[in-house]
């Protein structure tokens, strides 16, 4: 998990420790709109494909965002 | 129920009517933008402003609606607006939105001024459901839907054809009955 979050703080451009215990969409506020799309881009990058729909529709925090990197 | 032109304020913006006279060459210029076209699915490609200003004249107050969104820190400048397609035997709603000024990027300018026309609809203009079907890629539009608390209805796959016509894309329903936004409003009071 404590990789996950380094790679969600990068993919918003925050800092690790900005982040509150449980991200998630709105929270930090730099997950917004814009910062979503960073974080979709981001993923899709490492993982070196597209997001699946329903990988994109079920990204909602930091346990999903591990999930993903896991996968 | 009132047919009106809608004209509504929140904290941040005026979101009223839009008048043919609203389609400015700014405006045209949005969608000759590859970045605001690209995820509603239209080829960048340069309207002019009567081409334009026609298409916002269209609305009825009955079965369409076209919403312009104006700052009150600019009043004089429009950064984007909103197509509701109201069908009136069902009691039904679908939104489309564009902001088109990129500054008003990741501002929170959707979820502040649908919450006042999704008020508007449910309260005044005769809608029970509303609805929005943006495409799965579109990942701010996603955010949107999701951080206003809209439910996920289901995924439409290969639902439209990608306007190169070379593929076809997914989507996905959202929607709000009366009820859940009734709800949404008394968590939020």
């Amino acid at each position: 998990m404590s990789d996950a979050r380094t790679f969600l703080a990068e993919a918003l451009g925050v800092p690790a420790d900005a982040l509150p215990d449980a991200p998630r969409l709105g929270e930090p506020a730099a997950w917004d709109s814009i910062g979503h799309m960073r974080l979709v881009l981001a993923l899709e990058a490492r993982m070196g494909r597209p997001l699946a729909a329903e990988e994109m529709l079920d990204l909602d925090g930091l346990a999903d965002v591990a999930r993903l990197l896991d996968a | 129920m009132s047919n009106k032109r809608i004209d509504l304020r929140t904290e941040r913006f005026r979101v009223r009517g839009l008048r043919p006279g609203d389609a400015d060459s700014r405006v045209t210029g949005w969608l000759a933008d590859e970045t605001v076209a690209e995820p509603l699915n239209r080829p960048a490609r340069a309207m002019t402003p009567d081409q334009l200003g026609r298409d916002f004249g269209q609305a009825d107050g009955v079965r369409r609606f076209n919403v312009g969104i104006w700052p009150h820190e600019t009043p004089d400048r429009m950064i984007g607006y909103y197509l509701v397609f109201r069908d009136p035997a069902h009691r039904l709603a679908t939104f489309n939105v564009v902001i088109g000024d990129l500054d008003w990027w990741g501002r929170g300018v959707v979820i502040e001024t649908r919450a006042a026309l999704l008020s508007e609809l449910f309260d005044n203009r005769g809608v029970d459901k509303c609805v929005g079907q943006p495409h799965v890629r579109n990942a701010p539009a996603i955010f949107n839907y999701k951080r206003q608390g809209w439910v996920r209805e289901g995924l439409l796959r290969a639902h439209s054809l990608h306007h190169s016509g070379t593929k076809r894309l997914d989507q996905v329903q959202y929607a709000l009955l009366r009820e859940d936004w009734d709800a949404l409003r008394e968590d939020k009071a």
